[in-house]
């Protein structure tokens, strides 16, 4: 899976069985989108200016970018929750218009509800998206075991570790069996040693069935790590700056830190973000 | 309140080695204790004729009066009766308004800009001020007090509930959201659950407020409960009878308001952000 695919518009995606919600393999199509907002004091921000951005179904992308280029903002206008001043979201050949049960989305902050246990958590999300009581169960359990969270089911959120909570919010998206998952600097609020389990954790999960991941981060190193594919965005406005595909063996691990192809990959990255951290003044 | 205290020991590891004895550090050995004292030292000021019994009644003198009130006589009970059924409906009129308003107040603004400035008027008007219109659309029978009652406790529900409502998470209605959930189900499975620790806390504080209302509204124009049974033994001097009304008012909100505080440790704990 090292191969380099371009990611200019493609035809068509395989259409998939009719009966099945209309999905094609994950695949997003961001056309042209705009969002920007009135401030109080009447002026305008701009937060994405004209992003176009083709996601092939099955593949690990990141938004790598300062803080301040909408990266966040465009991942909730993939996922519905944000509706973009101007453009178009297309999910296989559908449109999105909000919210669906074929997107999950990871917060940076857990955001569990503090008064449903862990399990309970899961099994939330999968009620929201109206999948069956007995079905709910089978799923929040295979979920909670795939996140190594067997024996945690019935805790609150208080009672575990902010690792943990991020695993159960993980479950919990997991859990309603999406096409693609929407992960917006999920471990960003994890200590360092958490992180990297985390990160080997995903690797681990994604490689058995490769679902679409979209993931937020900031952390060069971490979009490195975990991409096939790493969409460099800056800021004032948000704008794409460059798509790099990464070109690194799977199932990858921290050894290939020392690898020359990750060491000119970091440099190359790293050139193209500095001057947006600077223009930001970070 | 308190967390269940039972016997832990609170001595730190740098208490210096002088020990002292573990009910010391028992919040609750502390608190009967001081009841205790103060009991006995009111009966002896009492008794001793430091303080005349017109003036104070001694424990034991009430304790007799209650013992006559409650199992001889039974005088006590219609007045009883009468004061907790205008307690019962008017705290209950409170507590369905109060939530309902709230909750519906909190929700949608357009409720809340509509029903603010009557909200705010009423809040501000001492409900006492109120009573003798209530009295002239109902008469002095039980419907004007309950109107007080009711209005001497709504709005403690109500700030609290609105206060509930709208200091919900918006992180967790966000990720509700990105879960597809409609407003309803925002609004049953998130809001709501987030508002129920403030909803509780405002019904706690509303407790004294209910009972100041049924005190006042029989003050002004009554002939029975428990109120006017306080009042009318002020004006006869019958002191030992007075206190105990006023005791059957004091120990009425304790225990309703602990009552509710034990719910709040127990069960509500949870539903607070950590």
């Amino acid at each position: 899976m090292s191969s380099s695919a371009p990611v200019v518009a493609k035809t068509f995606s395989p259409p998939s069985e009719p009966e099945v919600q209309p999905i094609a393999g994950g695949r997003i199509d961001c056309c042209d989108i705009s969002h920007w907002f009135r401030n109080d004091d009447g002026r305008t921000t701009h937060v994405l200016d004209r992003v176009s951005l083709s996601i092939e179904g099955h593949r690990f992308v990141s938004l790598l970018g300062p803080s301040g280029c909408g990266k966040t903002t465009l991942l909730r206008v993939i996922h519905g929750l944000v509706a973009p001043t101007k453009g178009v979201v297309t999910i296989g050949n559908r449109q999105v218009a909000g919210p669906g049960a074929d997107r999950a989305m990871v917060f940076q902050e857990h955001n569990l509800l503090p008064w449903k246990t862990a399990i309970e958590n899961v099994l939330f999300g999968c009620k929201l998206v109206g999948i069956a009581a007995e079905e709910r169960n089978r799923r929040a359990l295979d979920a909670m075991a795939l996140m190594g969270l067997k024996g945690f089911e019935n805790h609150l959120p208080n009672q575990l570790s902010g690792g943990m909570k991020q695993r159960v919010g993980i479950a919990r998206a997991l859990s309603i069996r999406p096409e693609i998952l929407l992960m917006d600097e999920p471990f960003g609020a994890l200590d360092a040693q958490t992180r990297e389990v985390m990160q080997r954790e995903l690797l681990r999960i994604w490689e058995a069935d490769r679902k679409t991941v979209v993931f937020v981060t900031h952390s060069i190193d971490e979009s490195i790590l975990l991409s096939d594919q790493i969409v460099v965005m800056g800021a004032r406005p948000g704008r794409i700056v460059a798509t790099i595909d990464v070109d690194l063996p799977r199932p990858r691990d921290d050894e290939m830190r020392s690898d020359p192809r990750w060491t000119m990959l970091r440099k190359r990255l790293w050139q193209l973000l500095k001057p947006e951290i600077i223009e930001t003044g970070e | 309140m308190k967390a269940q205290t039972g016997n832990t020991q609170a001595t730190s590891d740098f208490q210096p080695a002088l020990e002292r004895p573990a009910w010391w550090a028992s919040s609750r050995v502390l608190s009967v204790l001081s009841v205790v004292v103060f009991v006995t030292a009111w009966q002896f000021v009492t008794s001793t004729g430091i303080i005349e019994p017109i003036f104070l009644a001694s424990p034991l003198t009430i304790a007799r009066v209650a013992y006559q009130q409650f199992f001889v006589t039974g005088e006590i009970y219609p007045h009883i009766w009468v004061s907790l059924v205008e307690a019962v409906i008017g705290f209950a009129l409170a507590i369905v308004v109060g939530v309902l308003l709230g909750l519906a107040m909190g929700r949608f603004d357009y409720v809340r800009h509509v029903a603010e400035p009557f909200v705010m008027a009423l809040y501000s008007t001492p409900s006492v001020a109120l009573l003798p219109l209530f009295i002239l659309w109902l008469g002095i029978g039980l419907w004007s007090k309950v109107l007080i009652v009711f209005l001497g406790g709504v709005f403690a529900i109500l700030v609290n509930t609105i206060a509930g409502v709208r200091g919900a998470n918006p992180r967790l209605i966000e990720t509700a959201r990105a879960f597809t959930a409609s407003e309803t189900e925002v609004f049953l499975y998130v809001i709501l659950p987030a508002a129920t620790p403030y909803i509780v806390a405002g019904i706690r504080l509303a407790i004294g407020r209910v009972l100041i209302s049924v005190f006042v509204a029989e003050l002004v124009a009554s002939n029975q409960g428990v109120g006017f049974l306080i009042t009318q033994a002020g004006m006869t001097y019958n002191t030992a009878l007075m206190l105990m009304g006023i005791m059957l008012f004091t120990i009425t909100g304790m225990v309703l308001s602990q009552s509710l505080s034990f719910v709040e440790d127990r069960y509500l704990a949870r539903f607070r952000e950590q």
